[in-house]
């Protein structure tokens, strides 16, 4: 229970940020996010100016909140959002986020998972000894089976509260960070999803529905997220931004006046930051998203381009990192290039790999969740207003077929490929989160539509577009 | 009235929101939290667990006598796994080196003359070089 203290320290600094994006009651599960984002950003400011990482995160939250109250606009939204009242919802939410933290959080399994301990808890140990540690461990071949060049999001934020809490190299409370933002990560999915749930609805049905999404996304993958991994906080961190952005495209569809179609979009914004530094292959799950969402509002370049830089400034911010520490970044996609021609040949590599991946594992894990989101999308195109959930609909199918196009690549052409069984062994159940979590989303996306259309409820995604 | 169409298209609709929900239940119920948490709280740490972790410890508390920042030299004819658990244990504190150093650390599966201390099924030993 000790461990919550420096956990909550952490992300307090980050609360009069999240008041840009969300109403008080909503901005308990934002702030994680925005300190994850700003942990992100720490990293290459303490090997830049050579300060402590404590010390960077510090003058990144002084800089951002400065400029923020500076900013007559910002500082009005600020205002605005910290006087509005504590809802049901809010409450509701507020309960779910206790149930789990003293049913799951208090007492998590011991941190013995290789990547958590070989990985993300390693570098987060090198990050905390400052810039010489850090790029000292990128020089030594030791250590070059922790993968130095991976991400650092994760790995800063555990460096931060190790150094909040005066004890670094505490596992557990690594272990307990990264479970305590994806689990109020999977609560903001839901809440976001809930935006337009009906108020009929709301008191007999929400808190039910909100905890069956909830465990579903926080425990999927065989509760990976209680054990230090990094894929299913990347899975909610890319379900935020899946979620938001279904928002975003429904807000459009409806002509909503602004507000929350803007809050939504930054919030996608920040989740597709974070998601880029957490794993390498939070860049081609975010590009997938920025480029669906690109095609189905083409006229709405702007929200683009923010999706874009936001994306660029993630993976540049994780390269400066590294190539100021003198190391090199790595990724299992290395050599995809090289070997997509291969796609042409049936006899080659790369088709053999695909049958292995489709009768070995697709079949056994994956068939029940695609099934799911092929119900769901019947659904939807036989709801009531069937012809405003198109676009919707293309962005979910795109995204679908986008997000197992992700995985299969690198196993199908990337380097590592040599050794797939044992590849495949070891990470297919893992990598897989991101995709299964979409599933849920859009699942939960279509009862609560669904669910509004029959009670003809004014905010649902189906209301008419206005004129 | 409605045409034949269109109620076609609401039991289609009501079929495959109903087996969502069944769906999406079973799901829940296949995730099963309550159970995976109640297990967790009889038995927060299996006995697998506890021996690795008792494991781990002991290899900590061999390598605190050597001092901070010092750098050693690993010679192992362990498997990967000790490898890695030892240099996850020891780096940023002590910096883990291919060249000659003050200290050597011997791992090995089986007792030899250089071996100190046994953590689990690996030995230890550390040898300070002139």
């Amino acid at each position: 229970m000790n461990d919550l203290i420096p956990i909550a320290t952490f992300v307090v600094i980050a609360f009069p940020l999240s008041l840009l994006f969300s109403p008080i009651g909503e901005a308990f599960l934002v702030a994680p996010l925005i300190a994850l984002c700003m942990a992100i950003i720490s990293c290459p400011v303490q090997l830049i100016f050579d300060l402590g990482l404590l010390a960077a995160y510090v003058l990144v939250a002084f800089i951002l909140t400065a400029i923020c109250l500076l900013i007559q606009k910002t500082r009005r939204m600020m205002l605005v959002n910290s006087n509005t009242k504590i809802s049901y919802l809010d409450l509701m939410f507020i309960t779910i986020f206790a149930i789990f933290v003293i049913g799951f959080l208090i007492n998590l399994p011991p941190p013995l998972a290789w990547d958590a301990r070989s990985i993300w808890l390693f570098h987060a140990s090198w990050l905390t000894g400052g810039a010489e540690t850090f790029s000292y461990a990128q020089d030594l071949s030791a250590l070059s089976f922790s993968h130095p060049g991976y991400p650092l999001g994760g790995a800063a934020a555990i460096a931060i509260v190790w150094l909040i809490s005066g004890s670094t190299e505490n596992l557990p409370l690594g272990v307990t960070l990264i479970a305590l933002i994806t689990l109020t990560n999977s609560i903001l999915i839901v809440r976001i999803l809930m935006f337009s749930f009906s108020k009929k609805a709301q008191l007999v049905t929400s808190f039910p529905f909100s905890l069956i999404l909830v465990s579903l996304i926080f425990l999927s993958e065989k509760a990976q997220a209680l054990t230090g991994y990094m894929d299913v906080l990347l899975a909610s961190l890319i379900g935020v931004a899946t979620a938001a952005l279904l928002s975003v495209i429904c807000l459009i569809t409806r002509s909503n006046t602004g507000n929350d179609r803007n809050r939504f979009l930054w919030l996608s914004v920040l989740a597709i930051f974070a998601a880029v530094s957490i794993k390498q292959e939070g860049i081609f799950f975010s590009l997938v998203l920025i480029f669906t969402f690109s095609l189905v509002c083409f006229q709405d370049r702007l929200r683009t381009g923010f999706l874009i830089l936001s994306a660029a400034a993630s993976y540049v911010l994780w390269s400066l990192a590294i190539w100021l520490s003198g190391g090199s970044k790595e990724s299992d996609a290395s050599g995809i290039v090289t070997n997509l021609p291969e796609l042409l040949n049936r006899d080659s590599i790369a088709w053999s790999n695909f049958s292995v991946i489709w009768n070995g594992y697709f079949k056994n894990y994956v068939v029940f969740p695609n099934f799911l989101f092929l119900v769901a999308m019947l659904a939807l195109l036989t709801h009531h207003s069937w012809k405003r959930y198109m676009k919707v609909a293309i962005f979910a199918s795109i995204v679908w077929i986008g997000n197992w196009v992700v995985i299969f690549t690198p196993y199908m052409f990337g380097q590592t490929r040599s050794d797939l069984n044992w590849w495949l062994d070891t990470s297919f159940s893992r990598i897989v989160a991101t995709p299964i979590v979409f599933v849920i989303i859009f699942c939960g996306f279509v009862l609560v539509n669904s669910f509004n259309g029959l009670l003809r409820h004014e905010d649902s995604c189906a209301k008419p577009m206005e004129t | 009235m409605a045409s034949k169409k269109s109620v076609v298209r609401i039991c289609l609709h009501l079929l495959s929101v109903s087996l969502l929900a069944t769906f999406l239940v079973l799901q829940f119920r296949g995730t099963n939290p309550y159970s995976v948490s109640i297990n967790r709280w009889k038995i927060p740490v299996t006995e697998n667990e506890a021996r690795e972790l008792n494991n781990l410890e002991c290899v900590e508390r061999f390598l605190s006598v050597i001092p901070d920042g010092s750098q050693i030299n690993l010679i192992s004819n362990s498997g990967f796994y000790w490898q890695q658990r030892f240099i996850e244990i020891a780096f940023p504190r002590i910096a883990i080196v291919d060249t000659k150093s003050l200290f050597s650390v011997y791992l090995s599966p089986e007792s030899n003359p250089t071996s100190q201390l046994q953590c689990g099924d690996v030995f230890i030993g550390l040898g300070k070089n002139e």
